[in-house]
């Protein structure tokens, strides 16, 4: 019974997957708020001997500082959300980015949602007329499978066009080390295991492999927390925190 | 036993520094202009000790590598595994590898400006400097004799008695006054046209001005750049309480480096807080006496029409530091007869001539190697003249000439506006003459 819920996982399974990601995600970034808060209030003062509580101040100064030409919202939209940075700079690089970013996100944001659903159908006897038992519940939501693979394949794109850069332009090859690598793999292995895993399930063309679809589901799923998720504050992936901050924090702008 | 220190320190850096320095998405754009990096890529220039680097070695030199290089070093003092078990070790020499790079920077700021994360990285630089200097890993080179040289409160060991010898007798400087000239000590003691002829047109258009004199000290430009903080406070309090003492409600500047720092570093070292007196480099001052209607373009009496071709190079101080863009440009603009051409790289991504960030003292030979770059921008747009509002700019770019077969020559912006209204620039007998630049 319990394998209809989580992708066709087992409920404890997810569980202890995410308590860890969630463990390890905010232990992270509370542990690299305190390195940021080393650092000085301001120019030749002493360090604040990691203080998150100094470090969270300071940054919510510095972020609604009044001197800032634009407001917050205006850089929250223009150069967060919309990247406009990186357009002035490079359309490639844009497009690359802007892929990266949205397909995460929106990837992101729908698995939070079918994990949501699914909590409230266990627990609340909630969409118990919309789930079809014995089926992965996000397939009773056709308009987020839909949004899922495009999504998906926006990903794709924008970790396509990361990793030619890498081995295409000379420059950018030989400027890269594990620390780029375990970025755009991550992101390449995650979208890539998404796919295969669907792509297992009944009514698609590996259906053939459907017996393995819930562990390849499983794979999928845990290295996506892991990657994704937990080890955002240990590797690249923390400039997905660190570079808005830093953006905000100057006031954004061309 | 007692914890060991982190090879590199967090001191100096603040929090915002230690959280730019994690949000480098190592895109590599500021390998596309950075113009420390161009050279050790194009093999125009090899730093000492690195003859036979691979083009993976060269980049070590550019921004996004600087940044990596902190980055891996703080984590092993600050990381987790640190936490755990202690700072791991980094060997002194690794340590000074990034050091001397990190001294391969010109300050310029354009790798800031280009970055997409907005890494304020000039300040990065600096703050790594400074904790370089504290822990006696820095400065770089002949940059370690600026300290010697300011105590005689000036960069060229001159009396400061005679900071002002240059002054032609007919143009009158006021005890009190709203306005203060700074007139740095480059203007003050090589390049002292500069000064006669920025006195000289401020006399002209009947603005009453008053000046420090020997009590004008350095700026302290060269001391903040390579991280030699010591004398900067004492220095910065100098110049101020000398400025209030005479009333001063504006500061003018003709010296990019010295308006800068003033503008950007002083209020970092001030006693008092905010600067009690505004801030200004003289083009932005005269555009906005003509905005006020205080000027008129008539007032500058134009004698002589500059009938030659003349490009301005945007200081990296004035221009991409401070954002003075559009008030030099009006001012040339007015100079009757002048054909204002536009270098290809202008305004925030403008090529640095190389002078600052204590290059032309540390590392002279790259920084010539950059001026010919922008000499060569020149050309390009077949200039006669190329002028800027940096006395530093002027003398790095002069260099450059010099070390190139080209006709073009280098004005300053107030020599041109003192030509062109026939004022008389013929410099007052004084000790210094012989060593004009």
């Amino acid at each position: 019974m319990d394998m209809e819920y989580y992708s066709g996982l087992s409920f404890l399974i997810m569980i202890v997957a995410e308590f860890a990601t969630v463990i390890l995600f905010f232990g992270g970034l509370l542990f690299q708020m305190k390195k940021w808060g080393y650092g000085s209030e301001g120019y030749g003062k002493e360090g604040q001997g990691g203080s998150i509580g100094g470090f969270l101040k300071l940054l919510l100064s510095q972020i609604f500082d009044k001197k800032h030409e634009q407001g917050v919202l205006t850089t929250l939209v223009m150069d967060i959300l919309i990247q406009r940075r990186i357009l002035q700079r490079s359309v490639l690089r844009w497009v690359m980015h802007i892929t990266i970013f949205w397909g995460w996100i929106m990837l992101f944001v729908f698995s939070m949602l079918i994990f949501v659903v699914e909590l409230l159908h266990k627990y609340g006897g909630m969409f118990g007329d919309t789930i079809t038992h014995g089926r992965p519940i996000v397939e009773s939501f056709p308009v987020i499978v839909t949004l899922n693979e495009v999504f998906g394949y926006v990903l794709l794109i924008g970790v396509l066009i990361a990793i030619a850069r890498r081995l295409f332009i000379t420059e950018v090859r030989n400027g890269t080390t594990f620390y780029d690598v375990f970025l755009t793999g991550g992101l390449f292995i995650i979208v890539i295991t998404g796919f295969i895993s669907e792509w297992m399930r009944e009514g698609y063309f590996l259906e053939q492999y459907s017996a393995i679809a819930p562990p390849a589901a499983l794979f999928h799923v845990v290295i996506s927390l892991l990657f994704c998720v937990a080890m955002i504050p240990f590797t690249k992936y923390i400039h997905i925190i660190a570079t808005p901050l830093s953006i905000l924090t100057h006031g954004g702008g061309e | 036993m007692a914890r060991r220190e982190p090879s590199l320190t967090t001191e100096r850096f603040t929090t915002s520094q230690l959280l730019e320095i994690d949000a480098c998405t190592r895109c590599g754009e500021c390998l596309d202009w950075c113009p420390v990096y161009e050279e050790i890529r194009e093999e125009t220039f090899t730093p000492e000790d690195r003859e036979g680097m691979n083009d993976v070695q060269k980049m070590d030199f550019a921004p996004k590598n600087k940044l990596t290089g902190m980055r891996e070093m703080i984590n092993k003092g600050y990381g987790l595994r640190a936490k755990l078990f202690g700072p791991k070790q980094i060997p002194e020499e690794d340590v000074l590898k990034l050091k001397d790079e990190i001294y391969h920077c010109t300050t310029c700021g354009i790798c800031g400006t280009v970055c997409e994360a907005s890494i304020n990285t000039v300040e990065v630089w600096e703050s790594f400097r400074r904790n370089a200097v504290m822990h006696k890993r820095g400065p770089f080179g002949k940059q370690t004799g600026f300290v010697d040289l300011l105590a005689s409160h000036n960069v060229f060991k001159a009396d400061q008695e005679d900071r002002l010898c240059w002054v032609p007798e007919d143009v009158e400087i006021k005890d009190k006054a709203d306005v203060a000239y700074f007139t740095g000590c480059t203007a003050a003691y090589r390049m002292q046209r500069v000064g006669v002829a920025t006195t000289k047109v401020l006399q002209a258009l009947d603005i009453p001005f008053t000046m420090l004199g020997p009590e004008e000290w350095c700026c302290v430009s060269v001391l903040v750049r390579t991280g030699q903080l010591e004398l900067a406070e004492e220095f910065v309090n100098h110049n101020m309480n000398a400025m209030i003492d005479k009333g001063v409600k504006t500061v003018i500047y003709a010296c990019a480096g010295c308006h800068r720092t003033s503008i950007i570093d002083w209020p970092k070292f001030y006693e008092g807080g905010d600067l009690p007196f505004e801030i200004l480099a003289i083009s932005e001052y005269m555009d906005r006496l003509l905005n006020d209607g205080t000027l008129s373009e008539s007032d500058f009496e134009w004698k002589h029409p500059l009938k030659q071709r003349v490009t301005f190079h945007d200081s990296c101080h004035t221009g991409r530091h401070v954002g003075v863009y559009d008030e030099p440009r009006r001012i040339y603009n007015m100079v009757p007869g002048m054909d204002f051409v536009e270098m290809a790289r202008t305004r925030e991504l403008q090529r640095c001539c190389g002078a600052g960030g204590g290059i032309k003292a540390g590392v002279s030979d790259l920084a010539l190697k950059m001026a010919q770059k922008r000499v060569q921008d020149a050309d390009l747009v077949n200039a006669d003249i190329i002028t800027s509002t940096c006395p530093f700019c002027r003398r790095n770019i002069m260099d450059g000439m010099n070390a190139m077969d080209t006709n073009l020559i280098f004005k300053d912006q107030q020599e041109i506006l003192a030509e062109a209204m026939g004022l008389d620039l013929t410099l007052p007998d004084n000790p210094y003459l012989d060593k004009q630049m």
